[in-house]
């Protein structure tokens, strides 16, 4: 008999002044948390993203018990699990088990996943009008001590409202659920970000683009499976893909007040550093485009450039974007620097192709054996942790 | 040149035997034809697809100078769409659609598929079966030219959807010529002519048969991306069969003995296949390694012949990638090791490549270049612009 990973007792309380949806997933508690002047809505999709991926790589059925699923999103589900195990094909394809309806109901708001770093800002810049709420999610890119996360959530607010909007904090566990479960969060955070719009009572929901659409490498976030966890009440839209970093930094740069509110730091969640890899490389494209913001220190220190260096596909994209961005403002200074250090990439990459066809890959297997490195002991990956 | 590319003339009228709809696209009459028992409908969406890539290499406008409205679904996807193909060519520009526009409903009732008879198209008419209705032939694809081969592989195609209750619709254009001539790669044109085309000829739905799967998404005319946004109030357009490879394709269109009968893949003839080529000799290997037998096509019975399929390019080392993986999980050691072997070699030249490049500048490159210009140097548009990855 095949085992179930099984979604129960999912409910909506409120209590010590926030709504809470919750349910148990394979045994564990999983919320999501919102202050309690905000709505959330008694759903069941946003635990069918969360466990997903567990029951892909567990060739469980996942069973959804009590709260019925959305019927579009039931039909839509093999695609979405074919596209995970084209990327991975350590994953199986599951069945999901669960009542299903395809009543529609008519929220009014429209969120944007929201963080204030470069693509949600750009993200937000576009879709003005059309956005009512900006979502931040505790879970990404945030420092969890609860001073900092308080002091974010009362800058973005006041933020939000500046331009005519309402700001809605989440807490969620379910990013510590999935690192508990070995699950990588570059591929778990898309699943959270697209099942998340119902509960948060959305009709439509943007997800900002991290990639654009000439960097379709596998990622939890994508424009091909973000789009099809929409439901009959939620629009799910992975926004801006046609935009380059450098422009969307030029766009954001020419909106004062929005550049001024950037928050990329890795280091903080409340002001930028200044000295991590994310803020130095968005000082060099504020650098580039030559207008100075108040929530960066101007770059000044060539020899931080290195922090650009890139380690991984995701990286070099960060890092070709700034090269064009160099060749496009005609400095030459920066861009024989970072072609320097791109070559330097490409070879890595060259390398690994060379021990891969020439060497019967040898020196990965070395480097494996003493490097030990933290993901080989990851369960779920975003590719096949053995390529061959 | 006007400044813009212009849409103009659009018309349907019957012609000897055949509905054609047509427009001038500039100076240039493009069409489309059915025999007349098929119904056309007036509209332009087709030649927005076909015009689309030329307006963006030029950075002019399309102007449509018709009272045929189009799609307004399909015109507030235009952007979307050129910022899809301008991130894989960044030559090409992102430029306006100048058009009425319309979300009238057209009460469409077919259900259509593209279909060459190929192992892709021949999966998706499985998969969908019950719900397709007209399986649609284009003459542009992989067809040879002569009237003899056209109208005898129409004649066969009609007597096998005949068979599985289905309409065969055999459609001819113009596109492909056309294209040709302004140096557009039919590689990149292709997929807009298909998923343009749903609404011309009455589809309420129009599945486009997948060539790649998800983990191969590179740049492609036809992609699970683009391909959707072509959809108009009217017509639906599913890019289908993207979770699967080519080889499980195969083994599932085995279990339907009429459809794997028909399958009809070579390069060399469009009404037989010679067991010879190398989409003969992918297919022959894939269903010897699947223990299967088919009336269209011969047996593998030389593992020599294998060596057809050395690849030169990514879509030919996915292909080839794909029977390894079937090999190994049929334990058909001597099939494995062979193809193995010719995917090394591949990739070693691959690595070589880019050892050129990233040690060599680039030296060997240019060399092969000007010893032995590729064609496509020449063209105007291609899926990639010539200076990509030049950072």
């Amino acid at each position: 008999m095949t085992e179930k990973l099984i979604i129960s007792d999912i409910k909506l309380v409120t209590k010590g002044g926030f709504n809470e949806l919750s349910a148990n997933v394979d045994g564990d508690y999983v919320y999501f948390r919102v202050a309690a002047n905000f709505e959330l809505s008694l759903s069941a999709e946003c635990f069918v993203g969360v466990a997903l991926l567990e029951a892909m790589i567990s060739n469980r059925i996942l069973s959804v018990e009590g709260v019925p699923v959305s019927k579009k999103l039931h039909g839509a589900l093999n695609e979405i699990q074919a596209i995970y195990r084209c990327w991975n094909s350590s994953l199986s394809i599951v069945e999901i088990q669960a009542d299903t309806i395809s009543d529609q109901h008519y929220y009014q708001k429209t969120g944007s996943f929201f963080s204030a770093g470069v693509d949600s800002t750009h993200t937000l810049l576009t879709h003005l009008e059309d956005i009512t709420h900006l979502i931040l999610f505790r879970a990404f890119d945030s420092g969890n001590d609860q001073a900092s996360w308080d002091k974010r959530v009362e800058k973005q607010t006041k933020f939000a409202e500046s331009i005519g909007k309402t700001l809605v904090p989440v807490e969620t566990n379910a990013k510590d659920w999935a690192i508990g479960r070995k699950i990588s969060s570059h591929f778990f955070h898309g699943l959270l970000l697209s099942s998340a719009g119902g509960a948060l009572g959305m009709r439509r929901i943007y997800i900002p683009a991290s990639h654009t659409y000439d960097e379709l490498f596998p990622w939890g976030s994508h424009p091909l499976s973000d789009p099809m966890w929409s439901t009959e009440s939620t629009e799910i839209i992975h926004a801006d893909a046609g935009a380059r970093r450098g422009e969307k930094m030029a766009f954001i740069l020419q909106n004062p007040v929005f550049a001024d509110n950037l928050q990329v730091c890795w280091a903080s969640t409340d002001r930028n550093c200044g000295k991590c890899p994310k803020c130095v490389r968005t000082m060099v494209a504020v650098y580039l485009l030559g207008i100075p913001i108040n929530s960066l220190p101007p770059f000044t220190d060539f020899s931080t450039l290195k922090m650009l260096k890139a380690h991984d596909e995701s990286g070099a994209t960060f890092l070709e974007d700034a090269m064009l961005l160099a060749r496009q403002s005609n400095n030459i200074k920066i861009y024989k620097i970072l072609y320097r250090y791109h070559r330097q990439f490409k070879l890595s990459q060259t390398f690994v192709l060379v021990d891969k066809y020439l060497m019967g890959s040898l020196f990965r297997r070395l480097y494996r054996r003493v490097k030990n490195p933290d993901w080989i002991n990851w369960r779920v990956t975003m590719q096949n942790k053995n390529s061959d | 040149m006007k400044g813009c590319v212009c849409i103009s003339d659009v018309k349907l009228e019957t012609v000897d035997g055949f509905n054609v709809l047509s427009a001038l696209i500039d100076e240039d009459r493009i069409y489309l034809s059915v025999p007349e028992q098929f119904e056309l409908v007036l509209s332009v969406e087709y030649f927005v697809g076909i015009a689309l890539l030329e307006a963006m290499a030029r950075n002019e406008p399309i102007e449509i100078q018709s009272s045929v409205p189009l799609s307004f679904q399909l015109h507030e996807q235009l952007k979307e769409l050129q910022s899809i193909y301008a991130s894989w060519n960044t030559d090409l520009n992102i430029i306006d659609i100048r058009a009425e526009t319309s979300d009238n409903v057209n009460n469409n009732t077919k259900v259509g598929s593209f279909f060459s008879a190929g192992v892709d198209s021949s999966h998706t008419l499985l998969c969908h079966k019950d719900e397709i209705t007209h399986l649609l032939m284009c003459r542009s694809f992989d067809q040879g030219r002569d009237q003899v081969s056209w109208d005898s592989r129409v004649l066969q195609q009609t007597a096998f959807a005949a068979s599985l209750g289905k309409t065969l619709v055999p459609i001819e254009t113009n596109v492909r010529e056309w294209m040709i001539k302004r140096k557009i790669s039919w590689h990149f044109g292709h997929g807009l002519l298909l998923c343009s085309m749903g609404g011309a000829i009455g589809m309420k739905k129009l599945f486009v048969p997948s060539s790649f799967t998800y983990d191969a998404l590179f740049p492609w005319g036809s992609h699970p991306l683009s391909d959707p946004m072509w959809s108009t109030e009217s017509t639906l357009v599913i890019h289908h069969g993207a979770s699967h490879r080519r080889t499980e394709k195969t083994k599932e269109i085995l279990s339907d003995e009429r459809i794997a009968n028909n399958l009809q893949v070579c390069w060399a003839s469009i009404h037989e296949n010679c067991g010879k080529c190398s989409k003969c000799i992918r297919s022959m290997t894939a269903i010897y390694l699947l223990e299967g037998e088919i009336l269209s096509l011969a047996k593998l019975d030389d593992i020599d012949s294998l060596k057809i399929m050395r690849p030169t390019s990514e879509g030919a080392a996915d292909a080839v990638k794909d029977l390894m993986i079937l090999a190994r999980q049929v334990d058909n050691n001597e099939v494995y090791k062979t193809l193995n072997r010719y995917y090394r070699r591949y990739q070693i030249s691959h690595t070589l490549a880019a050892v050129d490049r990233y040690l060599l500048n680039g030296l060997l490159r240019k060399l092969h270049r000007k010893i032995k210009p590729p064609e496509w140097v020449s063209w105007r548009v291609t899926l990639r612009s010539p200076s990509h990855g030049d950072i």
